[in-house]
C-alpha cells in the first residue's frame, strides 16, 4: 500500500504521532512513519512539509533550527495542544476503524 | 576558497524558488528544509552503495516534482500573495503602465515630426469618401492655418487632437513613473528586494509592445501603400511600439542570460 494519496485526511494525525514522545527534521518523520507502518505508509515526500508548517500555524507543533553537517535542520517536536489534538484525532479514528471493521465483519 | 559547481539538487532547489511566490522568509525556510532533506537522502543513498548523481536524482524523484511541491506550499498559504509578492507586483504594472503611457507620450511627439516633415493630412486625414457639412467645413479651415481645402483643414485639426491627446497620455505617463519611483523608495527602504521574477516585467512589456508593433505597423503600411490619409497615426504608434519592444527583448534576453 504505497499509494501516496493514503488517507490524505490522515496524514496530519500520522505526522503529529511521528513526533510525539520525540523532536524529529522532515526526513526522519518520513522515516518513522515508513518504518514504523511496516513500509505501508509511503508519503510523497515533499509535500509532508506543507503539512508540517500547517500543523506548526495551527499550533499543534513547535519547530527550531539546528545545525547538521554544514546544514540549516528544522526540528519538529509536538507541543500541548498537539497531544491534545492528537488524542481527538486518536478517539476519532479508533471509532472509525471499529465502525468499518463492524460492517466488514458483518456485526452491526 | 573553491566554489562547489552547481548539481542536480541546486538546481532543483533553484527551480522550486523560482515558483515559490511567497513571503521571503517562507521561502527561505522551504528551501533550507528541501535542501536538508534531498541532501540527507542523498547521502544516505551513498552509503548504501549510489553513485553520488543517482543517488541525487533518485532523492529528488522521491521528493517529488517542483511543480507539485511548490503547488503544495503556495495552495496551503491561503491567499495566493503574500502582501511583498502583491506590492512588488503592483509596483511592476504601475511601472508598465507609466512606461505604455510614455511611449503614446513619444508617438505624439513622433507623428507632429512626421506630420510637418508630410503633411497633417498624412496623420489625420479622414479617410477617402468622409464629406462634411458647409458648417463643420468652416469651422476646420476658420482654425486651421492651411487655406481653404476642407480635407486639409480636417486632417490639420484631427492631427492636433491625435498629437494633443497623446502628449497629454506621455504627461500622464511621467506622472505615473514618478509615483512608482517614490512607492518602490518607499517600500524597498533603499533595498533592492525582488520577490517576482525578474523576467516578468520585460516579458509582459517585450509581449505588449510587440504586439502593439504588429497591430499598428501592419495596417500603418498597408495604408501608405495605398495612400490612404492618416496612416501616420497608426505608423507613430507602431514605430514607437517597435522600439519599446526592442528596449524590452534586450533587457529579456539579457536577464534570461544572467539567470
Amino acid at each position: 500500500m504505497s499509494d501516496k494519496n493514503f488517507m490524505a485526511n490522515e496524514v496530519d494525525a500520522l505526522l503529529l504521532a511521528a513526533v510525539r514522545g520525540e523532536a524529529a527534521h522532515g526526513y526522519e518523520i518520513i522515516e518513522r512513519l515508513r518504518d514504523r507502518s511496516g513500509g505501508a505508509f509511503e508519503l510523497a515526500e515533499g509535500t509532508v512539509y506543507p503539512a508540517l508548517h500547517r500543523l506548526e500555524r495551527g499550533g499543534l507543533l513547535d519547530s527550531h533550527w539546528e545545525q547538521h553537517a554544514g546544514r540549516k535542520r528544522r526540528v519538529y517536536r509536538l507541543n500541548a495542544s498537539g497531544v491534545v489534538a492528537l488524542e481527538a484525532m486518536t478517539r476519532r479514528w479508533e471509532q472509525y476503524a471499529q465502525g468499518m471493521r463492524a460492517v466488514l465483519e458483518g456485526h452491526l | 576558497m573553491t566554489v562547489r559547481a552547481p548539481d542536480a539538487i541546486d538546481r532543483y532547489l533553484d527551480e522550486l524558488g523560482g515558483r515559490l511566490w511567497l513571503a521571503p522568509t517562507r521561502t527561505r525556510r522551504i528551501l533550507a528544509e528541501a535542501e536538508d532533506h534531498l541532501r540527507e537522502a542523498a547521502t544516505r543513498r551513498i552509503t548504501a552503495g549510489d553513485e553520488p548523481a543517482e543517488a541525487q536524482r533518485r532523492a529528488i524523484a522521491e521528493f517529488g516534482p517542483v511543480r507539485e511541491v511548490a503547488g503544495r506550499f503556495v495552495a496551503d498559504a491561503g491567499f495566493p500573495l503574500p502582501p511583498s509578492t502583491l506590492r512588488e507586483l503592483l509596483l511592476t504594472a504601475g511601472v508598465l503602465l507609466g512606461v505604455g503611457f510614455v511611449a503614446i507620450g513619444a508617438s505624439g511627439l513622433l507623428a507632429e515630426v512626421l506630420g510637418r516633415a508630410f503633411g497633417f493630412v498624412f496623420i489625420g486625414g479622414d479617410a477617402p469618401g468622409i464629406t462634411y457639412t458647409a458648417e463643420r467645413c468652416a469651422e476646420f479651415i476658420r482654425s486651421a492655418p492651411v487655406g481653404s481645402d476642407c480635407a486639409a483643414a480636417a486632417g490639420w485639426h484631427h492631427a492636433g487632437e491625435v498629437i494633443e491627446y497623446r502628449v497629454a497620455a506621455g504627461v500622464l505617463g511621467l506622472l505615473v513613473l514618478g509615483v512608482m519611483w517614490l512607492a518602490r523608495r518607499a517600500y524597498r527602504g533603499g533595498v533592492g528586494v525582488h520577490v517576482l521574477p525578474p523576467s516578468l516585467a520585460p516579458a509582459v512589456g517585450a509581449a505588449t509592445f510587440g504586439g502593439a508593433a504588429v497591430l499598428q505597423l501592419l495596417p500603418g503600411t498597408m495604408e501608405v501603400a495605398f495612400g490612404v490619409p492618416g496612416a501616420g497615426a497608426l505608423l507613430s504608434g507602431g514605430l514607437v511600439s517597435l522600439v519599446a519592444f526592442g528596449w524590452y527583448a534586450r533587457v529579456l534576453v539579457r536577464v534570461l542570460r544572467t539567470g
